[in-house]
């Protein structure tokens, strides 16, 4: 009795198996179907954008019919991808009067972001970002794409998150950009720290202002968007060396933001932070962390007091000090006489780190020069 | 007196039989349809451009553990230096080979002779030399060692990474252009992410043009043929369904990310088991609940590593038994984790799996096989009966696998010619008469001698890639 049941729920198995085969070819032949279907309205939606990028390059005045004929097909993801397309090519040819042309489109855009309110993630993470490629997002007090584009930051999706974030960097609108930050910390959003400190970098305004806002705000973060925001000022290279180096010698500021300070130090150079470094070298009970990322900073500072410092750092327990130290030595390029004591001195360690670098440099050096 | 005895085991081992066969033909089906539709919501996802593109990610060590590698890791490191990513760096560990492999790749990319000191956070033999290269986009590093075992040439690759992430590899495999870049995208979407499987595709029959899919198909050989099925099965039927809920034991070694300094937590790879790639994600599993640490170990289905699959039933069957012993340590090393609650679907869901459906199942296939035989024969059941059960478990074998095959084929884009379609057909049943039980018998008698070879590398006959 039960080889029949089983038998009977194999051959039952086997006909959703074919099912699923069938439902794949079906599905495949369908699409294709569609496309063929769907062929004349992606021309119609090309010839459309053409013709209006046509007209704003004369400076006419665009045709409202058409663009009440992409009003009412807009909000169907199809056609909005076809719309996509179109300006692609566009983009290729003529690039300044096509994105002219997306700023006359914002009404239509402001209508499908009310249409896809109710729709899924993965669609509302297209639409921000075709805002972000369209370049949708204004400097304006108030514009409601923006406005948009920021709740979306709050989206469970971190699709819609990051695509979001996209549009609103490529404003320069930074007020935004605080607003939409400040909004994710309140609600206690995770997003990854580096998405948010590369993406910062995208910011097409200006980064001196908008670091200026994000630094009012600096103690309202978390940990992780505090170091976002010093990467990003540092990778921007502006000068906030004075507050920096206050921070860092402020006992209760955390750790890991310590550490990103003494990397901006390593990048910025900040006469009074590299004597400080140097202190820190030399504290005999801190933690390997700020020695290790200290040595490789003090590659910045070239002076009698750093080339003792970092040669002294070569001799500890430490392997990423060491390592560190003999990197920073090197590309301070000490010269040999001053390390002479390393190389004949009973570490061995302290030596052979030293030499290993000293021998990779040399073959970048050739390397480079071989390009 | 005995025959009503032997009849009764016989009825008892039919039963139970018919029974695993339904459970495992209902978890297949379960699987291979989430999986489908997982993989078509994949698809749609990445049409709308829901995903991370970056354009810096953050730094990567790939790790090249190699033996006997003369033929195809020259090939190898091109490929790696052909990836879309931009700060990486390639670690060669050549595990003490007979043959040329350091002096194939000492001579290829010019590499310079270094006093480099290897830190060894993990412990692995000593290395003899170290050479460097820094005139690609990257830089390569080749460590000749001691010969250890794959397992610890791994570690020693590990050792010397620089970067806070590693990538595994086999040294006869390929990654596509843009694999680095997609096995990293899960690491900024979620920050617990420990380790990240790509998905190790079957090389033999596809030929790769810097780094992108030029020309697929089905590969010349049955035995070939008949494993792209098998992995497009097991991908679905183990892969997917268990990445839903964090129960993921195994990241194949031929590609595969992981979080450095958890890995040197845990100590590394095993060196004294066959199955490290296995082993290791089981440990990390152990680790993490353990002590508390929130984690994800997941797969990325769009992170394609192209593999040499065995062309040979001699290499297969070694391979094969390399797996199942591998299998066997590993389940038996972390035997804790059966029926545990504090290891929730990772024990009841997949480490059952792997030990009934992977681990035993050549043993009850045969005698489920055999029983069927012998009942057979005590005139116990009809020939009509015998062959209807025969007919309609083997139809439903084929049938399971093409449909796994064609929803993957559907969901890549790939175009099949007909040959190629009929080659898979056929190979779906060929598989299913078989080839299935030839592996099963191979897995079954892969503890004969097995102590002699624990720690050898599984080697199989190379051919260069992309032929």
């Amino acid at each position: 009795m039960s080889e029949i049941r089983i038998d009977l729920i194999l051959i039952i198995y086997i006909i959703i198996c074919i099912l699923m085969i069938l439902f794949n070819t079906a599905y495949l032949l369908y699409l294709r179907y569609k496309d063929y279907l769907f062929k004349g309205k992606k021309e119609k939606i090309r010839q459309i954008v053409r013709e209006q990028v046509l007209l704003v390059s004369k400076n006419s005045k665009i045709d409202e019919n058409k663009q009440s004929y992409l009003f009412r097909r807009l909000t169907k993801v199809k056609v909005l991808k076809a719309f996509h397309d179109a300006i692609k090519e566009e983009v290729k040819i003529n690039e300044k009067n096509t994105f002219r042309y997306l700023k006359l489109c914002k009404p239509l855009f402001e209508y499908v972001l009310i249409e896809f309110d109710t729709k899924e993630n993965t669609k509302k993470a297209y639409l921000a970002f075709l805002i972000s490629e369209f370049r949708l997002c204004d400097d304006a007090s108030y514009d409601f794409i923006v406005s948009v584009m920021i709740s979306y930051t709050m989206n469970k999706s971190v699709y819609v998150r990051q695509n979001a974030l996209h549009a609103l960097y490529t404003s320069n609108n930074s007020e935004a950009i605080l607003t939409a930050m400040l909004r994710m910390q309140e609600l206690n959003i995770k997003h990854n720290n580096k998405l948010i400190s590369d993406g910062l970098l995208l910011f097409q305004g200006d980064r001196a202002k908008l670091a200026s806002l994000l630094w009012k705000e600096f103690d309202r973060f978390d940990i992780n968007i505090r170091i976002a925001i010093i990467n990003f000022i540092k990778v921007s290279t502006l000068d906030y060396a004075e507050p920096f180096l206050a921070l860092l010698k402020n006992k209760y500021t955390h750790k890991e933001i310590k550490l990103a300070i003494i990397r901006y130090f390593g990048k910025i150079y900040y006469a009074s932070a590299g004597e400080y470094l140097v202190s820190l070298m030399k504290q005999e009970n801190l933690e390997w962390e700020y020695k290790a990322i200290g040595a490789s900073a003090l590659a910045k500072y070239k002076s009698k007091e750093v080339i003792d410092v970092l040669k002294d750092a070569l001799k500890s327990n430490n392997w990423y000090i060491r390592y560190n130290a003999s990197e920073s030595l090197v590309s301070l390029d000490v010269e040999y006489m001053e390390l002479v004591d390393i190389y004949n001195g009973a570490d061995r360690y302290a030596r052979e780190i030293l030499e290993y670098k000293i021998e990779t440099a040399r073959l970048k050096k050739k390397a480079n020069q071989g390009e | 007196m005995f025959v009503e005895v032997v009849r009764t085991i016989l009825i008892s081992i039919g039963a139970f039989y018919s029974l695993y066969l339904l459970v495992y033909a209902t978890f297949l089906v379960i699987s291979v349809t989430v999986g489908a539709s997982e993989l078509y919501k994949n698809q749609q996802m990445s049409r709308l451009h829901n995903e991370i593109s970056h354009e810096y990610y953050f730094p990567v060590s790939i790790i090249v553990p190699g033996y006997n590698e003369e033929v195809t890791i020259c090939d190898t490191v091109h490929s790696l230096l052909n990836l879309d990513y931009k700060l990486y760096e390639i670690i060669v560990v050549d595990d003490g080979s007979k043959d040329d492999t350091s002096k194939v790749l000492i001579e290829e990319f010019k590499m310079t002779k270094l006093r480099r000191k290897i830190k060894k956070s993990i412990r692995c033999q000593q290395e003899e030399f170290v050479y460097e290269s820094y005139a690609y986009k990257v830089p390569v590093v080749l460590i000749r060692k001691k010969n250890g075992g794959k397992a610890d040439a791994l570690n020693m690759g590990i050792n010397a990474s620089r970067y806070p992430y590693f990538i595994c590899m086999d040294a006869d495999s390929m990654l596509q252009s843009d694999a680095l870049e997609r096995i990293v995208r899960p690491v900024l979407t979620d920050e617990n992410l420990i380790a990240c499987g790509g998905l190790v595709r079957i090389a033999n029959g596809v030929i790769l043009e810097n780094g992108k899919v030029k020309k697929y198909g089905m590969p010349k050989k049955m035995v070939t043929a008949m494993q792209v099925l098998e992995y497009e099965r097991s991908f679905l039927a183990s892969r997917i369904l268990f990445d839903m809920f964090n129960g993921s034991m195994i990241i194949s070694g031929a590609f595969g990310l992981f979080k450095k300094d958890i890995v040197i937590a845990v100590g590394g790879y095993d060196n004294g088991t066959m199955g490290e790639d296995m082993e290791l994600v089981v440990r990390l599993h152990v680790f993490c609940r353990k002590n508390n640490i929130p984690y994800t170990i997941k797969y990325e289905t769009e992170a394609v590593c192209w593999s040499q699959a065995p062309e040979s039933m001699r290499d297969l069957r070694k391979q094969r038994r390399r797996w199942h012993l591998g299998l066997f340590q590993s389940l038996s090393k972390h035997k804790q984790m059966l029926f545990s609650r504090k290891f929730g679907a990772v024990s009841f869901i997949s480490y059952m799996y792997f030990l009934i459906f992977e681990l035993l199942s050549p043993y009850i296939e045969i005698f489920g096989i055999l029983s069927v035989i012998a009942m057979f024969l005590l005139g116990m059941v009809t020939t009509k009966v015998a062959l209807t059960y025969m007919v309609i478990s083997l139809l439903f074998g084929a049938v399971i696998t093409l449909s796994a095959f064609f929803s993957r084929i559907h969901t890549q884009n790939i175009r099949l010619t007909k040959e190629d379609v009929w080659k898979a057909i056929w190979a779906c049943i060929y598989e299913n008469v078989g080839f299935r039980i030839i592996l099963a018998f191979t897995r079954m008698t892969s503890f004969i001698g097995y102590k002699k070879k624990k720690l050898q590398w599984g080697k199989i006959k190379r051919v260069k890639l992309n032929q």
